[in-house]
């Protein structure tokens, strides 16, 4: 008998060392896959062949159904990323999708993706940048204040052909009156005074020092008559955001959107301000004409560009929270009745808080404690990182979802929302789950 | 690999318990079985079904060492105009029965072990290709005997959790004792 429980325990405990391996990233993406009637797959750049040693590309790959529809943009993280050179050790590939060049060759980049692959080949140039000439797309005779001219940098190497580096480039102005404006993979410039303005785009290739490219551009057209919109804001709501767009009308009658190109300034910051935004980066002082309220108070904002200006008044109220709702897919769930789920699958729940106006609802999952009166039945995530393998997160653990364990069971799940409120003012509420 | 060196340690600790214990004996067994497989991946469960062929021997009264080898595919189970089966699946595992009357007699038995399944996707553009899933075996089966040396069988099998794949499966078959 002793034998007998000996012989069990070591089993036991080899079982438990043994673990589970296999690629299941792979039997998931092709069920998910199949499911979306995805027959075909393509791989895309974000740049131009040749790219220099140490510089990196991003590959997308882009799902299709059978009648060459786009289906969906895949995640960088689910494909099976390889490369392979033309010369050992040309570039290699992260399993995002990201390849970065490190010598000499043509790399041939395969994505799998469900058993579907395809795959694109670039050059890698170890070629070092002798000069940078930079020009102004369609190159005007006449620069106009606050509007938009397209850079471009073109890089001469000691092989091969000139490459286009405007995005590889560091964008510069030397004197004052003018911008640089970058938006996605564009590079603008937009002139605010009358004055010569120095362009400069900076790069070094690999092994190089710094080589850098001068423009310099005379502003001397004329200044567009301004027309913000809204042109009254009663009522901005803290927290809450309002964009704010300009248009300029310029004396030969063309008229253009500069809502990026001109300043954007608040007489009271503590009231309303311009945060600035995230798709586009200024290299001198500009706002993107978004508004976000601060707290309770009035003010007024103003746009400007050249010696043209409009303003604004602002009115900003202050939005209090009065409830928490338990969302799933964008819809609230009903309690009751009670909310069936299936076990062992991961659900996403959101949090959403509802003001005391009549704003959007605001996302704030990850801002909520979640929590359940039977944890043996219910995984409750409390992680407020987002869960991802940089993180070593698994789903479930990120705030907003659960992962059911008990068939035949009723969990409750509990969400408080405490953020800035007064202790006894938390926000809850309650969902209640049938696991099958 | 992994596989293999789990089950020579298990010999050898088997070995080390049997030699102190004058209850062991060498009463082997072959089986044939069909398993009604449960592959679930992305909350969709494909049910490929195999022919599986067992080795074993009770070596500790009811308790003792086997291998099931399931190699012939039976049915490959298609969803979404993709198809999935189990192409080539080995078990070793350590039998845990309770006694019975080899006549008349129902046992109950816990398996413990390793398993590799070997399972073969075919995408809709119908590309194959196969991945070995391997993990820790949990078996539960009852057993009823007759004659002394046949036994109809029906067991149940976890055999991979990881992510969002889990593979099961539940077997029934006849093991005769030579």
């Amino acid at each position: 008998m002793q034998s007998t429980i000996y012989l069990g325990l070591v089993s036991l405990f080899l079982l438990i060392l043994s673990g589970c391996e296999g690629n299941s990233k792979f039997l998931t993406n092709t069920v998910e896959a199949a499911k979306k009637g995805i027959v075909e797959i393509r791989l895309e750049a974000n740049g131009t062949s040749p790219i220099e040693v140490g510089q990196t590309m991003t590959f997308t790959v882009k799902a299709y159904d059978e009648n060459g529809n786009f289906v969906e943009t895949v995640a960088s993280d689910k494909p099976e990323w390889s490369v392979s050179c033309s010369e050992s050790g040309c570039a290699w590939i992260n399993e995002k999708g990201v390849l970065t060049g490190t010598g000499n060759g043509e790399a041939t980049v395969t994505a799998d993706f469900a058993s579907f692959k395809a795959s694109t080949s670039i050059d890698v140039s170890d070629a070092k940048l002798v000069s940078i000439a930079i020009s102004l797309e369609g190159d005007p005779a006449v620069i106009d204040f606050c509007r938009s001219y397209e850079l471009k940098a073109m890089g001469t190497y000691t092989e091969g052909e000139p490459r286009d580096i405007t995005q590889l480039a560091t964008w510069g102005v030397q004197t004052a009156g003018g911008q640089i404006i970058k938006d996605g993979d564009k590079v603008y410039f937009s002139a605010n005074a009358s004055a010569d303005v120095t362009v400069q785009a900076t790069h070094a290739s690999y092994q190089s020092d710094d080589v850098t490219g001068n423009k310099v551009i005379p502003v001397d057209g004329s200044a567009p008559t301004l027309t913000v919109s809204p042109t009254v804001l009663t009522t901005l709501y803290t927290d809450q955001t309002q964009q704010f767009t300009a248009m300029g009308l310029w004396p030969d009658g063309t008229q253009a959107s500069i809502t990026n190109n001109i300043r954007w300034a608040s007489n009271n910051t503590n009231v309303a301000n311009f945060l600035g935004d995230t798709t586009s980066q200024l290299l001198s002082q500009r706002a993107d004409g978004l508004l976000t309220g601060v707290a309770q108070g009035t003010g007024s904002i103003t746009a400007s560009c050249h010696d043209q200006s409009e303003t604004v008044a602002v009115s900003v109220q202050t939005l209090t929270p009065v409830a928490i709702k338990i969302y799933r897919d964008n819809v609230e769930v009903e309690n009751p009745p009670l909310y069936q789920v299936s076990n062992g699958n991961t659900i996403s729940f959101k949090a959403m808080l509802v003001y005391n106006a009549d704003v959007p609802y605001k996302d704030v999952t990850l801002d909520c404690e979640w929590s359940t009166d039977n944890p043996q039945a219910l995984d409750v995530g409390n992680s407020a990182t987002d869960s991802s393998s940089d993180s070593g997160l698994q789903d479930w653990q990120r705030r907003g979802n659960v992962r059911p364990q008990q068939v035949n069971t009723t969990p409750w799940l509990y969400v408080r929302y405490a953020k800035n409120l007064a202790e006894g003012d938390a926000l809850t509420d309650e969902l209640q789950l049938i696991v099958k | 690999m992994k596989a293999s060196f789990v089950f020579w340690l298990f010999l050898c600790v088997a070995a080390m318990g049997f030699s102190k214990n004058k209850d062991w004996h060498f009463s082997p067994y072959v089986g044939f079985d069909s398993q009604y497989g449960f592959v679930k991946a992305d909350s969709e469960t494909f049910n490929p079904i195999n022919g599986r062929l067992r080795l074993g021997s009770y070596l500790y009264k009811t308790v003792g060492p086997e291998v099931v080898w399931g190699g012939i595919s039976l049915h490959d189970d298609e969803k979404n105009n993709m198809q999935l089966g189990i192409e080539e699946s080995l078990t070793v595992n350590i039998r845990w029965e309770s006694p019975a009357e080899k006549n008349r007699g129902l046992s109950a038995y816990f398996l413990t072990g390793y398993v590799t399944n070997s399972v073969e996707v075919v995408n809709p553009q119908g590309v194959s290709r196969q991945e070995n899933y391997t993990g820790a075996n949990l078996g539960i089966g009852f057993k009823q005997n007759y004659f002394g040396w046949l036994g109809i069988y029906g067991e149940y099998n976890y055999q991979y959790f990881k992510d969002d794949v889990r593979i099961s499966g539940i077997a029934f078959g006849m093991q005769f004792e030579l």
